[in-house]
């Protein structure tokens, strides 16, 4: 799945707390079907629910995709 | 900055002499200048903007230093920080940014009053009397944490703790690094910050954090990497602040300076020892806080026989030493003081300071005519 953020911050707070899940992750350019954003999106292919569950309970905005 | 001299066995030493890190420290830690040739040499890349590993990194670190920056103010709202150039830019991105903007032009249409809060002979604000110099039209008080002239520690909390709801901006640029802030604790609403002076870092970096952001509008703005797509200026943090590349080198610098900060070479004692020796001198009229407790470690003097700008002219020449003499930025304080316009000779030291480096500066004041 691939995980879009607000900002750059956002993005490597997320990517902190996927580390500590030890969760396999690349850091990805923003598809353009998705957005015209620049920047960062981080896909996961296993251990998404883990992913989902630690932003929830540190309160990180994502948009899943 | 180092002066060599021979003591009377014919020893050779170096001095610091370097007596102006109230302006801008140095030395600076040795991996201040690693961290910052890291980044031109190795690292390279953007904050942001992109993904792969090069701008990963330095989102990184940039993140990392925010946190940094952050722990050392007292938030834990850490996207509430934003890095500037120094505090001199965030300052202007408050006051100008404040729902009263146009400053200037408010100021000269009689629509805005600066008032000055009461105070003692040294500086430090009268807190019994601030309420006196209230109204309902206090936008913003702004207070100096530490006088870049005479070095009075104001009472930041107490002063909050009076003006209640009223917004106030604190200028930590003397104080952060050396003074605790505490942002959260005090519910201060701006703090402004620069990292040249006492976190030992490079010039060219400096934060702002802003407790309520959507009360005031960027100063800048331009290109965060996010909301390519959008005319607007982000409306969250940190973006709404961050229009543009910022300083990354210099952040790079700054968190090992934070990394690396060394320990205080000299003591209470020392600096109390220098500011009574130079007394004992009778050359010299001293400016510094009346009580000890609100006396950072900078101060101002004037010789009693010539002005600061030949006394600083003279100590340089002869013996080395580095000060910074005049206004000091601050025509306002040293209106207060009664030194203006001629102003004083500063003298500030640093952590890497010695007692003995003390000991040649008190020998120069004393030998000066």
């Amino acid at each position: 799945m691939l995980y879009l953020f607000e900002s750059t911050h956002i993005v490597i707070l997320a990517e902190k707390f996927i580390r500590e899940l030890n969760i396999s992750y690349q850091i990805v350019p923003v598809p353009v079907y998705i957005s015209s954003n620049c920047g960062m999106a981080i896909e996961i292919s296993e251990g998404n629910e883990l992913a989902k569950k630690i932003f929830e309970e540190n309160n990180i905005k994502y948009t899943c995709f | 900055m180092f002066f060599l001299s021979k003591n009377s066995l014919s020893i050779l030493h170096f001095y610091n002499t370097y007596f102006d890190n109230a302006a801008t420290s140095f030395p600076k830690p040795p991996e201040v200048a690693a961290g910052i040739a890291k980044y031109l040499n190795e690292t390279g890349g953007p904050y942001g903007r992109s993904f792969y590993n090069r701008a990963v990194e330095v989102s990184h670190i940039v993140e990392e230093t925010r946190e940094l920056l952050a722990n050392i103010i007292g938030t834990k709202h850490i996207s509430n920080l934003v890095f500037t150039h120094n505090a001199t830019h965030a300052i202007n991105i408050v006051l100008k940014g404040m729902t009263f903007s146009e400053l200037a032009r408010l100021v000269n249409d009689r629509h805005l009053k600066i008032i000055y809060l009461p105070a003692y002979p040294d500086g430090t604000v009268n807190i019994e009397r601030i309420p006196e110099f209230l109204s309902k039209h206090t936008k913003l008080v702004v207070v100096n944490h530490i006088s870049n002239v005479n070095g009075v520690i104001q009472p930041i909390r107490d002063i909050k703790h009076v003006l209640g709801s009223i917004p106030m901006l604190v200028d930590a640029a003397q104080s952060v690094g050396d003074k605790t802030i505490d942002a959260d604790k005090n519910d201060f609403d701006y703090i402004a910050v620069t990292c040249h002076k006492y976190l030992l870092g490079p010039t060219g970096i400096g934060g702002l954090f802003i407790k309520n952001p959507e009360l005031i509008f960027p100063l800048i703005e331009g290109g965060t990497g996010s909301n390519s797509g959008k005319d607007e200026q982000p409306d969250f943090m940190p973006d709404k602040f961050d229009g543009g590349t910022p300083n990354i080198a210099g952040i790079f610098g700054l968190k090992e300076a934070i990394m690396h900060k060394p320990e205080t070479m000299y003591s209470e004692s020392d600096f109390y020892y220098l500011l009574e020796s130079i007394k004992k001198t009778g050359k010299y009229k001293l400016f510094s806080s009346m009580n000890k407790n609100n006396r950072s470690f900078l101060f101002s003097l004037n010789h009693t026989k010539m002005d600061c700008s030949a006394l600083g002219l003279k100590i340089y020449e002869k013996y080395g030493i580095e000060t910074r003499v005049g206004l000091h930025c601050a025509p306002f304080a040293h209106k207060y003081l009664g030194t203006f316009p001629n102003g004083t000779l500063r003298i500030s030291p640093s952590v890497y300071h010695k007692p003995e480096d003390f000991e040649y500066l008190i020998n120069a004041l004393r030998n000066i005519d």
